[in-house]
């Protein structure tokens, strides 16, 4: 799946106004986020047995017509080493509570690099989401994927929708907590989901806004940078939203 | 410079300027400059208000003086005034003298070029004083400069603006003053009282439009006019949601104008339920002409944009309703209601409403009326709902936009009540007959929950509950050990009719090799209907055969009553090939007596169960002991659920006999 997206950034103290002027441009009420977002880099060991295709365009062959999210996944994932990242829902009430999060539904993002434009354009990239139920333990699936848990963090924000695009408003924090002790499957991701009210922000935490249109049909591409650039335009005074610099969004890592 | 005083300081320089920032005056300089002007009474520290009005009135005592003096020298002066007006008298003679000498001179170029004898005597003028003729230098310097016979002069005629004239000029003149004046203050007048009037109209008007403002409607400018106001009165998921709007403008009376184009007549949904030659029908919003508050034809305009979508998508609806008996009829939309009465659906104008008739069936009108917006305004929920949630990706295919259920629903609800009521009415009649058997039997039955949805809104669930999923469980008890589960269920897609499950209660209850229920579903109520009697037959067989084993062989019966099924002793009764009939054989003989009990539907809702015997085998067999043959015992017994029962004579017995009675245990 296609990703294409423009993205602004508000400042904290212009949330509220933002806030006020996406309700009544989507004449909807916000839709609250608050996701925690595991890291997982992977082991040094995966990448030394790399089964890359040799064949030209067979990747965008199996992106096409496989049917099997996990298997273009893995064929991502054997050419080059990206960061992963399980993403779970959560709410204000599990705030220091006890979660195990291999027992929890959880969405597995891959993203790759946006691929290269210039300012007339969107940012345009590869998305692949795969949903990993409970009963499958997402934990261990990494695990098998030969990942490892590194870090956490918590996206709180607001999203609205308008038409096909999805408007993000959301802010990041990396969380200080410690990874805790490797359990029975081998990973260390921290049973406690932290307190986000607690957790110290920068002087300077702002919001990012990020209008998103996913394509499946390469076909349509087109129409969806049309309808992008089109909300660009409409936003154009309260919100200036822009292309950005691919790097800015490289989820590769270095082994 | 006797007038300036001795010892005054110039200075040079200009009294200092306010600063600009701070509008402050420069104090420092402002302090050194009274400090030197001031320098011989006390400098600045001495300023005070009463020292400053002290020294204006020395000053003015000063100048009372001076007066005083001048008047001492007052003779001195006046022979040098006299002096000095002889000066300029003499100036004054001079100045008139020069005067006439230039206009002698003028008049002579203008005569020279007609009279050119003027010009030598002119050469010379008298003078004023002594008459001694001098020389005209001027006249001669005119002469030197200017040619002669240049200047030429001619008689015009005279003005004919005579006095008389002018004064009547003026007073024309005046006169049209006075009435521009006069018109000018009247249009002054006129623009005030105007200006009042719209003032007090425009009052008004903003007046209301406060007032629809605090009525809680979204006021905006209007796309096309920006400087008109308007108002908005669609619905936000509405398929009209860019229309809906209507331009506030001030009327003649300073009233608002709703303007809300072309096709704004008032309409409403009308439901007619029509049974024998009587129609019942809903009622009808008021009408509300211009004249009345703005907020209650806002209103109208909001429920006219209502009912207009509302009948839109019932009629899209109902094209693809046409198998469920749904039809057009000229506007109307028809749909079966019960049996003997139909539903017509119509769009009407409010003003063609008319007086709605007591009728019995208005309330079940005005409750489908109500349940058909109810139902609109959950698909506009439900649009909200898919318009604000995560869009899914961008894909070749769309999906197919389904059309509203509005009707489906109704139709779902008459299909599960009517379910309903049969199984209620055979179930009744069944357990009556049973009753009426000698069989204890009971049923019960229980509307089941509809699933929760766990994020809709209460609103939402209580709406969904009432037309989704409508299940009704029947437990029916025939006999201890033997009972019939059956849970009927109408789901409004793909077909809007019910379904039933059987299930056997106990699951291992003898029926379950005798007659088992059918596995699958069942839409038929008739093959229902049909099993549940079944049911009831194979089960009053287990029971005969299950009471035999409690109880003692009976005695051989009496004769005396031969309608009376003759008892049989010694030999037991036992199961046959059918479930619903037992056998036994007689002793000694080689003939067998079946006994087959049916349960039947008959009219007017009932239910029977008939007993049926007969002697299968050798004819010629006689009973010992009576002579008659064993042929003549064939018969029939019937139960009915209203109560009376029937021998195979086909006389009602008022005497009730138990099925154990019939089968002789």
């Amino acid at each position: 799946m296609r990703e294409l997206f423009l993205t602004f950034v508000v400042n904290d103290d212009a949330k509220d106004r933002s806030l006020n002027i996406l309700e009544k441009f989507c004449d909807m009420k916000s839709q609250i986020i608050l996701q925690r977002q595991l890291l997982w880099v992977p082991l040094p060991k995966r990448m030394q047995k790399k089964e890359v295709t040799k064949k030209p365009g067979a990747l965008a062959k199996l992106v096409e017509t496989s049917n099997d999210p996990m298997k273009v996944l893995e064929c991502h994932l054997n050419r080059l080493p990206y960061m992963l990242i399980l993403q779970y829902d959560i709410k204000t009430e599990q705030y220091g509570t006890e979660v195990d999060c291999d027992e929890t539904t959880a969405t597995l993002i891959w993203t790759d690099i946006p691929i290269p434009g210039d300012s007339q354009q969107v940012n345009d990239r590869d998305r692949v989401q795969i949903e990993i139920k409970a009963e499958d333990h997402p934990c261990s699936k990494m695990n098998d994927l030969k990942y490892r848990y590194v870090g956490e963090i918590i996206k709180d924000g607001y999203r609205f929708v308008h038409g096909n695009i999805s408007i993000d408003l959301v802010r990041t924090v990396q969380t200080s907590a410690t990874a805790g002790s490797k359990n029975e499957q081998g990973n260390n991701v921290p049973k406690i989901v932290p307190d986000y009210d607690k957790i110290e922000r920068q002087p300077e935490s702002r919001y990012v806004m990020s209008a998103k249109i996913d394509v499946e049909d390469k076909k349509l591409i087109q129409q969806g940078k049309d309808e992008l650039l089109a909300l660009q335009k409409e936003l154009q005074g309260s919100f200036n939203l822009k292309f950005q610099d691919r790097f800015l969004f490289d989820t590769r890592v270095r082994v | 410079m006797s007038s300036i005083p001795v010892g005054f300081t110039i200075s040079l320089r200009s009294w200092p300027a306010a600063d600009k920032v701070n509008n402050n005056l420069a104090l420092d300089s402002v302090v050194a400059r009274i400090n030197a002007e001031r320098a011989n009474r006390g400098g600045f520290r001495e300023l005070t208000k009463e020292r400053l009005q002290l020294e204006i009135e020395e000053e003015a005592a000063e100048e009372d003086d001076e007066s005083e003096e001048e008047g001492e020298d007052a003779p001195v002066d006046r022979a040098k005034e006299i002096q000095a007006t002889k000066v300029t008298l003499i100036q004054n003679i001079d100045m008139i003298l020069d005067s006439a000498r230039s206009a002698q001179s003028f008049a002579t170029l203008a005569l020279s070029k007609d009279m050119p004898q003027v010009v030598d005597s002119a050469r010379s003028s008298n003078t004023l004083l002594g008459g001694e003729r001098e020389p005209n230098h001027f006249w001669e310097h005119i002469q030197k400069t200017v040619p002669m016979k240049t200047l030429g002069m001619d008689k015009m005629q005279g003005s004919l603006v005579t006095y008389a004239r002018k004064e009547e000029n003026k007073s024309v003149a005046r006169g049209w003053k006075i009435q521009n004046l006069s018109k000018t203050v009247d249009s002054i007048l006129a623009a005030a009282t105007r200006l009042e009037t719209e003032m007090e109209l425009e009052t008004k008007y903003w007046d209301q439009v406060l007032s629809i403002d605090d009525g809680g409607w979204a006021m905006c400018h209007m796309q096309y006019e920006k400087h008109t106001l308007g108002v908005r009165f669609g619905f936000m998921e509405g398929a009209q949601r860019n229309l809906s709007m209507a331009a506030l403008r001030r009327g003649p009376d300073g009233d608002i104008l709703l303007d809300a184009g072309l096709d704004s007549e008032p309409k409403a949904i009308r439901v007619r339920i029509q049974g024998h030659h009587s129609f019942a029908s809903s009622s009808v919003p008021k009408l509300y002409e211009d004249g009345s508050p703005v907020q209650f034809r806002i209103q109208q305009a909001r429920n006219t944009v209502f009912a207009t979508e509302l009948w839109q998508e019932i009629t899209r609806e109902a094209r693809n309703l046409l198998d469920f008996g749904v039809a057009f009829e000229g506007d109307t939309v028809v749909c079966p209601f019960t049996p003997g009465k139909t539903l017509i659906l119509e769009l009407i104008p409010l003003k063609d409403s008319g007086f709605v008739l007591p009728h019995p069936d208005n309330k079940m009108a005005d409750g489908i009326s109500v349940g058909l917006q109810l139902l609109l305004s959950l698909a506009h929920r439900q649009n909200h709902h898919r318009r604000t949630r995560q869009p899914v990706p961008l894909r070749a295919s769309k999906p197919d936009t389904q059309p509203y259920s509005l009707i489906r629903p109704l139709l779902t609800r008459l299909n599960h009540q009517k379910s309903v009521e049969s199984m209620h009415k055979l179930i009744t009649s069944t357990i009556t007959t049973l009753k009426s058997t000698g069989i204890e039997a009971s049923y019960s039955q229980l509307a089941r929950a509809a699933p929760v949805h766990p994020n809709a809104a209460p609103t939402e669930r209580v709406i969904l509950s009432l037309m989704d999923r409508l299940e009704m469980q029947t437990k029916l008890q025939i006999i201890p050990g033997i009972g019939l589960d059956i849970i009927s269920r109408t789901d409004m897609f793909p077909i809007a009719s019910t379904i039933h499950k059987i299930t056997l209660s106990p699951p291992d209850s003898p029926l379950r090799d005798l007659c088992p229920p059918p596995e699958f579903d069942i839409d038929n109520w008739d093959h229902v209907e049909d099993y549940i009697l079944f049911a009831n037959s194979c089960s009053l067989a287990t029971y005969i055969l299950n009471l035999q084993k409690l109880s003692p062989f009976p005695s051989q019966s009496s004769h005396s009553q031969p309608s009376v099924p003759p008892s049989f002793s010694e030999e037991e009764w036992q199961p046959s090939v059918n479930p619903n009939a037992i056998l036994k054989h007689v002793k000694d003989t080689g003939v067998e007596k079946h006994l087959t009990l049916e349960f039947e539907k008959a009219p007017a809702e009932e239910v029977l169960c008939r007993a049926r015997w007969e002697m299968v085998g050798d004819e010629d067999i006689f009973e010992p002991g009576s002579g008659n043959k064993r042929g003549s015992e064939n018969g029939s017994y019937e139960w009915r659920s209203v109560g009376a029962n029937m021998d195979d004579s086909d006389e009602v017995q008022v005497v009730v006999r138990s099925l154990a009675e019939v089968a002789g245990i």
